[in-house]
Formats: C-alpha cells, structure tokens, sequence
C-alpha cells in the first residue's frame, strides 16, 4: 500500500476510528485525539505496516487500542514524575464534563455513558467493538488480542453488568424523583 | 448477529452515541495535518539504541578507570611484600600471618583478575600495616649499628687483656705467670 491509498483508507474509517479512540481513552477527547494523531503519523511514517492477515479496519483499530494502552502508560509515569495541578486536571478533563457539551448531551445517554465508564476495560471494549462499530466476535476479538471464546466471556458479562448498571440508575432516577415531588412518598 | 430485546436496546442507546460522537469527529485533513506537524519529543528523537550505547560506553570508561587505579596500587604492596634487609624479619612474620600468605598467594596469580571489595579492602589495611611497621624497624636498624665519634679516644695497646679471657686449654706455666709475687 502507498501513502495515498493508507490515506484514503484512513479517511474512510475516520469516523469509526475516532469513536474506537474515544472508547479506549475513557470518552477523554483530548486524549482520543492525541492518539489518532500519534496512529496516524505511525502509520504514514511506516512504523506500523499492514500485513494483509486481517482486515484494514480490524488491523487499524488494534493499533489504536495498542497506542491508546501506551499513552495512557505513559500518562500514568507523567502523573507519578509530576503532581498534576488542579488546571491541568481541569485541561485534560472529559468531554462531556464541560458545561456546553453536557447541555448537549440528552439525559439518557449521559446515564448510558456513566454506566459504560463503570464497566471493566475489556468488557466496555468489546461492546462497543460488537454494538458500535458492528464488528463480530470473532474480530473483537483480534482487534483485542484475544480469543474468540474470552472475547465472548466478556461480551456476555459485559451485556449483564451494563443492564445491572442501566437499571441501577434508572431506580435511582425515579427514587430521586419521588423524593423531590413528593418527600413523604419514599 | 441476531439481537434479542435487551441487546436491541443496547444498540439503540450505542446508535445515539455514535451518532453525537460522530457530530463532534475532527475532520480528517485537520487531524492528518496535525500529526505531520507535531514536532518529535526530546525522548522519541534519541533512539533506545544510542541510549543504550551510551550507557555502556560510560560503564566502560569507568572500569577502565577503576582498572588503572588498582594497577597503580599494585606495585605499593609488592613493595611492601618485598621488605628491606633490615626489615626482613618482621617481613616475614607477617608473611607467616594467613592474610599475607592471601596476599603473596594473589600475587602470584593475575592482579587484573577482579576481586571483591571485602578482599579489595583486606589487601589495602594489609599494605597499610605493614607499611607502618617498616617504619620501626628501620630506626631499630639505626640505633643498632650506632656508634660514637669519640670511640677511636678510648682505645689502649692493653686493650685485648681487658677484654679477653684466658682460655681453658692453655698451658699451667702460662697460667702460673699471671700470678702475682712468684718468682720463676
């Protein structure tokens, strides 16, 4: 492959790549863009190569979750050499913690996406590769490194912590709700 | 993959996700443009190979040193080792210790073998004592062979009778004339 052809094909997975970015960096934007950056540069560069055993898309995303695992490394050796100051903190904070984007985002998929940052690495991983990217097991699983039966495990455990934590929430909701309508209901 | 009802609503509540996310994706071009120009970090333009060339180089250079420091030590205790005449015995008394028989036994053997730091210390206090023992012996030696200037003043013909003694196995008439007031 040449450098337009990796660049067209970039282009064409943009959009998923981000998504699957967002998803390794814990929905943290800034990060998720920084490692974009970082796979893209490796990958026009050449230091990452297709080797053609799988396909383009499955091969991209598992150089994303590499790089994503190494910068957040890397963040964590930042942290320990350096005390973060409350600005930096504030600076490197989420998306979705920032006053303009939570008005955006719709109630529901603020919850959903609490729930989602409770669950294990692997699991949250998996489902977004399975629901949000509509890739099989079989390719979640490579793209993770794993096999297609631990790929499952985590897929199956992931599914009923999520609903647990989705109903947990939703309890959580309507009590919350009862209790500032009417104090004496609860 | 077929979905069932919970696995549906899963996917829906992914769908809306994707879809915000998607509204926010930086476009691609600006991303590209982005990456190309991010100046390298300070770490990622020395590569883990010259550090680590450079890390053996400095370890060399300072055996080296450490080399040429024990060579120059080592002719101070064969010095040592080897005593004066006057110094000999005690030389050798200490020759007859066990940590100086350690010692000669290591100067056989190749100095430039490396030695642990408890031995490398040994050997140093061991030349220190025995330098501080030759210098004793030296002014021993000294005040030994000793003698005064005006020695030559208090020397007399007769000074071999004063100083010597009849001998068992001389003659009777010999000794019968050193006695006094008897005429031959």
């Amino acid at each position: 492959m040449d450098i337009a052809e990796l660049r067209d094909e970039l282009e064409k997975h943009h959009t998923a790549s981000f998504g699957w970015a967002l998803s390794c960096c814990r929905r943290d934007r800034v990060e998720a863009e920084e490692v974009l950056q970082t796979v893209y540069l490796k990958i026009l560069e050449g230091k990452a190569r297709f080797g053609g055993e799988a396909t383009f898309r499955t091969w991209l995303f598992a150089v994303i979750r590499r790089t994503a695992a190494g910068e957040h490394r890397k963040g964590l050796l930042r942290k320990l050499r350096f005390a973060v100051s409350p600005e930096q903190v504030r600076q490197t904070g989420s998306a979705a913690d920032e006053p303009g984007n939570a008005l955006e985002n719709s109630e529901t998929r603020m919850r959903f996406q609490r729930a989602l940052e409770r669950l294990p690495g692997r699991q949250r991983q998996v489902l977004h590769l399975v629901f949000y990217e509509d890739l099989t097991l079989r390719e979640a699983g490579e793209v993770m490194g794993v096999s297609i039966g631990s790929a499952r495990q985590h897929y199956e455990r992931g599914k009923k912590r999520l609903r647990k934590y989705l109903g947990q929430t939703e309890t959580d909701y309507g009590v919350n709700w009862k209790r500032t309508e009417n104090p004496r209901a609860v | 993959m077929e979905l069932t009802g919970n696995e549906q609503r899963i996917h829906a509540l992914f769908s809306e996700l994707k879809l915000a996310d998607k509204r926010s994706t930086p476009r691609f071009a600006a991303m590209c443009n982005l990456a190309q120009s991010r100046t390298p970090t300070r770490w990622q333009t020395f590569p883990l190979a010259v550090t680590t060339a450079a890390a053996v180089l400095v370890v060399a250079i300072f055996s080296l040193w450490l080399w040429s420091a024990r060579r120059q030590q080592t002719p101070a205790i064969r010095d040592v080792a080897s005593a004066p005449a006057a110094t000999k015995g005690l030389a050798s008394q200490a020759a007859n210790q066990p940590q100086s028989k350690e010692l000669s036994g290591r100067k056989q053997h190749n100095y430039s073998r490396p030695r642990s730091r408890a031995v490398r210390v040994a050997t140093r206090r061991q030349a220190a004592m025995l330098a501080s023992r030759r210098a004793p012996v030296r002014d021993a030696a000294a005040i030994f062979g000793w003698q005064s200037p005006t020695i030559a003043l208090l020397r007399s013909p007769g000074d071999e009778v004063l100083t010597s003694l009849p001998q068992i196995n001389e003659t009777v008439d010999e000794l019968k004339s050193f006695l006094p007031g008897r005429i031959n």
